[in-house]
């Protein structure tokens, strides 16, 4: 039998709750502690993101990636995409020329976690160090190719996750060279997003993989 | 926010264990926990209890996930059949059974009783005053405390929002 009519603020609620009454079973009781450390690792997350708003002294930047999905049109990006090209050629050239001289050296690795579930994928990366230049090599095992009308995306990202920086598409295992204007100091995160080909240059917000270059 | 962790953590704990397994419970009450303090500006305590709001947000979380799962190719087969339609309204309606378990679990042991029989016994109040020799005032204020709380919880719950 329900509760009395005036137990409640409105028939609604009541019959809201009647419902959920008498739908509850026993394991809707049943409690599990969060695993230890995880209060530790949310205060210090808070704290990180506090710093950066500081040091910010202005809102930050982004929330979530997903915010960040503003970005130059399909144009402006084939534009930058062909720059980023002739720099990457050109930077080339003159790294091969400087060749030789000095042995690659890996001063930072990362294993990529999945976000998601992704089945037998698996990743990790290396830094490499070499004439001043640093490269993010990327190997990658049972990665299948990306849907249609989708690719996925490198990109290096700050502690607190509001800056992340393109490396380009990916398609498995890669080798990109990383751009000086990048610091792997200040963006460790490596990470491999699912990004629409939608002329968005910004990150999708859909991580699949990531892990931290130490 | 410590104090809101120790005191709700293993309620929403459980809920993101129960519908996305251990393995990614621990990160989406992490992310749960996050956005709360990022938002907790749009938390008013006239809008209902901070554990509805909670299992609020845990609820958006949880049913985010689901659908990214759907989009992911690389997802395991299981994962892309699920149905998320489907899989939210039953994400959604154990989400507040757990909540309202929840206030149950936090009665005095009489009022909870006393709100249970309400419910699942055809019993008036002047029965069950009877039955446990109670005054009838003291049955009536007890079962409406209790149903007070619940209605908190469910109200926290409809103000969350994406956060």
């Amino acid at each position: 039998m329900p509760p009395e009519p005036d137990d409640f603020g409105s028939a609604s609620d009541q019959r809201r709750v009647t419902a959920l009454m008498s739908r509850l079973s026993d394991e809707d009781f049943v409690r599990h502690e969060p695993p230890p450390g995880l209060w530790d690792s949310l205060s210090e997350r808070i704290a990180s993101y506090e710093r950066s708003t500081v040091e910010d002294m202005q809102p930050p930047r982004v929330a979530s990636l997903a915010s960040r999905r503003r970005g130059p049109g399909r144009s402006t990006q084939v534009l930058l995409a062909a720059a980023a090209l002739v720099l990457v050629i050109a930077t080339g050239a003159l790294v091969v020329r400087q060749l030789g001289s000095s042995t690659p050296q890996s001063v930072a690795t990362a294993d990529l976690l999945q976000l998601e579930p992704l089945g037998r994928t698996s990743a990790s990366a290396r830094l490499i160090s070499e004439d001043g230049t640093s490269r993010l090599v990327i190997d990658a095992k049972n990665m299948p190719p990306a849907p249609e009308g989708q690719s996925y995306e490198l990109w290096l990202i700050d502690s607190e996750v509001t800056d992340p920086r393109s490396l380009g598409v990916v398609t498995g295992s890669e080798q990109v060279t990383v751009p000086a204007s990048i610091d792997p100091k200040t963006h460790p995160i490596v990470d491999i997003s699912l990004e629409p080909n939608d002329g968005d240059s910004g990150h999708s917000g859909h991580s699949l993989m990531r892990g931290t270059l130490s | 926010m410590e104090e809101l962790y120790r005191e709700h953590g293993s309620l929403v704990y459980s809920l993101c264990r129960r519908t996305l397994g251990p393995e990614r419970a621990a990160d989406t009450t992490q992310e749960v926990f996050f956005a709360a303090w990022k938002s907790r500006e749009r938390y008013k305590p006239d809008s209902g209890s901070l554990a509805g709001w909670l299992v609020g947000i845990a609820r958006f979380k949880i049913i985010d996930l689901y659908r990214v799962e759907k989009r992911n190719p690389l997802a395991p087969e299981s994962a892309q059949a699920v149905d998320v339609g489907v899989e939210s309204a039953t994400v959604e309606e154990t989400a507040q059974r757990m909540m309202i378990a929840d206030a149950l679990q936090s009665l005095p042991e009489r009022s909870r009783r006393l709100v249970e029989h309400s419910f699942f016994d055809d019993l008036t109040h002047s029965q069950i005053a009877e039955r446990y020799g109670l005054p009838l005032g003291t049955v009536k204020s007890d079962i409406r405390r209790g149903l007070e709380k619940l209605r908190r919880h469910l109200e926290g719950f409809d103000h969350a929002t994406r956060a």
